[in-house]
């Protein structure tokens, strides 16, 4: 189980997305992403967290020679590059570190406790219980146009996008359906209509290390503010 | 416990109902069975105990329903459900959320049980069920079965004073159904009532203690145990229902043979061999070898049944015969009639039939579906009548029932003009009708030329279908016999 709580995550999505709005100084930027990255060592994930230190080297370099390249079509594909993928760099970061620690009964425990209605708990969790499936269907789905000589290979796929999408989107939606209704079944018989309050058995409590963790957020956050103002 | 009075339910929209006048009793502690063909009413009758009708389906309801005397469609589901667990067909969809622990704890937050009371419960269901070691994993790295023992143990959570199951074992294999036994038999031990609908009745022998018989939704015949143990067989098949022991169903009157494996060739013109040599594949380079096979050839003439455990290499095996993967080195031969063949060549000679067909069904109708992709053409009139498809052509596949849709999928693998044709755990969920249909169908598969590889872990579908059995185990086959004989020693 993750040490940090949902509720960090939540800041550290606002603080990500946020930053999409404002040009900062490359050394604040790198500094902020090195941040994020930070999320994975505290929860013992160290070669992830390499990954993504790593990465955010590759975008830094890129950046800074970026300026260095001529003025033609490739100078200019290689500042989008860098400059336009790596602006994006921040949120991934922080994407790849919430799918990858959060589990959906501590998402939903959190939102009840923010009091969110349950028009958007309940679509939201089954949402999530979506993801996971939709590799595995993909692969069967490809296996079975495989068989019937449809877009056989990677290329084919590419040749034809519009056909390919239309036979991977049928059974995956039509599929979807099924598991729906199945779902309503199993969750109503489960007491998911109960109108009283709900209890959860996760616990979701924000630490001392959250605290500190938000904290550094907060002076990096004001750090940015004060290069904007 | 639960006793049903002359229930009646039209489904909105339906013109006749679905179920008439039905009788049952559950005494309290007893296990009922519920069987009959698909589409008898069994599961709209579930449906009425479950009180999903009327908050999911809505009808017309006459005739009472009650559980201690009370109304059971009258409560509100969410009441009703503290007392009726219910445990459904597919392990794959009736989970809610996406690890074990959150699965067992969901009943209890819905009902707004405290974290205390939530844990100690969870801690008895988990002892109880043995599934203490899964709590920690995630929903989707279950085997069927494990997912299935989950789902039985999450509808326990809340203490039900009824359980009722609708065909739990249609989708596991042989040993997840000895498990599946176990903890009914536990369950009953403890005194629970249960109610299990179900078309694959052997491992309720010993554990039911009434069986009801269901035809055209009203209630043909109420058994005994041991009745049901006596039942004369032509009887039996005339209700639609699957033998109770399966020493018997050796014996079950199959759809007649046309003529003997040799004259069934006689349309193609001859015997088609597929021979496999050094054939080796691990999923990563260096790591230990999924499947090993030295020296195997495969006849259009038999029909081959494919058995082996969870993880024993059956689905890497069809995997490789279709050429979905690509075998290790190049020293792997796949020759067909003394052709060599490349894994792309097999691609485009094979077809597989899915378990779940959902996923090979791309067109909005019927007609051109099973024309998608099509090299034989011209068997379009004989196929759709053969498969009793004909009234359905117009319709759109994801309409159809499980069985219909699985007809569609064996019709596009005929039209599809393949010569290897694999079924991957083909009657899942069938009752005795349409298992004897997909039997003739690949009988017929077979009258064409086609070479027929059939998974299975169905022991009267193998005994009836096949002429050769190949048991996988740890990714080689160890046993090719012309026998079955008892599955589970097989495996």
């Amino acid at each position: 189980m993750s040490r940090i709580s949902v509720y960090t995550k939540f800041f550290l999505i606002v603080f990500a997305n946020g930053l999409l709005f404002f040009t900062l100084p490359d050394p604040l930027v790198l500094a902020i992403t090195l941040y994020f990255c930070s999320f994975q060592f505290v929860d013992g994930r160290i070669e992830r967290g390499w990954h993504w230190v790593c990465i955010t080297a590759v975008f830094a370099v890129g950046t800074y020679l970026a300026y260095l390249t001529p003025d033609n079509l490739i100078g200019h594909y290689v500042l989008f590059f860098f400059v336009g993928l790596g602006k994006l760099l921040p949120v991934v970061v922080v994407g790849a570190y919430i799918s990858g620690t959060t589990k959906v009964s501590e998402l939903i425990c959190t939102l009840r406790r923010l009091h969110v209605p349950q028009w958007i708990v309940i679509p939201l969790s089954v949402l999530f219980r979506f993801f996971p499936t939709i590799r595995n269907d993909y692969r069967q789905i490809r296996m079975a146009m495989k068989f019937r000589g449809i877009a056989t290979t990677t290329g084919d796929m590419f040749r034809h996008p519009v056909r390919t999408m239309e036979f991977i989107y049928v059974p995956l939606l039509n599929n979807a359906t099924n598991v729906a209704t199945d779902l309503a079944s199993a969750s109503l018989t489960r007491g998911l209509t109960d109108p009283g309050p709900k209890t959860s058995l996760i616990q979701v409590r924000f630490t001392l290390l959250d605290a500190s963790m938000c904290l550094m957020g907060l002076i990096l956050m004001g750090g940015a503010l004060y290069v904007v103002m | 416990m639960l006793s049903c009075d002359q229930v009646t339910f039209t489904y909105e929209e339906a013109g006749r109902p679905s179920i008439r006048e039905v009788n049952a009793r559950a005494d309290r502690g007893t296990l009922l069975v519920v069987t009959g063909k698909s589409g008898c009413g069994k599961t709209t009758l579930s449906r009425i105990i479950n009180g999903l009708v009327p908050e999911l389906y809505e009808g017309r309801l006459e005739g009472h329903c009650l559980l201690e005397g009370e109304e059971t469609t009258s409560q509100p589901i969410h009441l009703l459900s503290r007392r009726v667990g219910s445990v459904f067909q597919n392990p794959k969809t009736q989970f809610f959320t996406t690890d074990v622990r959150s699965e067992l704890a969901f009943p209890l937050e819905n009902m707004g049980v405290d974290r205390e009371g939530i844990r100690e419960r969870l801690d008895q269901v988990s002892e109880l069920f043995g599934i203490g070691h899964l709590l920690d994993r995630s929903m989707f790295a279950l085997s069927g079965g494990e997912k299935q023992t989950v789902a039985i143990a999450s509808s326990c959570m809340a203490d039900p004073d009824l359980l009722l199951l609708d065909e739990p074992s249609s989708n596991l294999d042989v040993e997840a159904i000895e498990a599946l036994r176990a903890i009914l038999d536990k369950l009953k031990g403890l005194g629970m009532t249960m109610v299990v609908i179900e078309h694959r009745l052997y491992y309720l022998d010993g554990l039911a203690d009434d069986f009801l018989i269901l035809q055209d939704g009203r209630v043909v015949d109420h058994l005994t145990p041991s009745a049901m143990r006596n039942l004369d067989r032509e009887r039996r098949e005339g209700m639609g229902v699957r033998a109770l022991r399966l020493d018997e169903s050796s014996k079950t009157a199959t759809p007649e043979e046309e003529g003997g494996p040799g004259l069934d060739a006689s349309r193609s013109g001859q015997e088609a061999l597929l021979r496999i040599r050094n054939l080796t594949y691990s999923y990563r380079k260096g790591e230990e070898k999924a499947l090993q096979v030295d020296d195997l050839t495969l006849s259009s003439r038999d029909i081959t049944g494919v058995i082996g455990h969870n993880g024993a290499g059956k689905s890497t095996f069809a995997n490789l015969l279709t050429g979905l993967l690509k075998p290790d080195h190049d020293q792997t031969r796949f020759t067909l009639d003394g052709k060599p063949q490349t894994a792309k060549e097999r691609l485009a000679d094979s077809y597989m039939v899915f378990q779940d067909v959902n996923y090979q069904l791309f067109c909005e109708t019927v007609g051109k579906e099973i024309l998608l992709g099509a090299r034989r053409k011209d068997l379009f009139d004989e196929v759709a009548s053969r498969l009793d498809l004909e009234h359905l052509l117009k319709r759109h596949p994801n309409t159809l029932s499980g069985g219909e849709k699985q007809r569609v999928a064996i019709a596009a693998a005929i039209l599809s003009g393949k010569r290897l044709v694999v079924l991957d755990e083909p009657t899942s969920g069938l009752d005795l009708l349409h298992m004897n249909q997909v039997t003739e169908m690949i009988r017929y598969m077979r009258s064409l030329g086609v070479m027929v590889v059939v998974i299975s872990h169905d022991q009267e579908f193998l005994e009836q279908t096949c002429q050769r059995f190949i048991t996988f185990r740890e990714g080689r086959p160890v046993r090719d016999s012309p026998e079955l004989g008892d599955l589970l020693q097989a495996l």
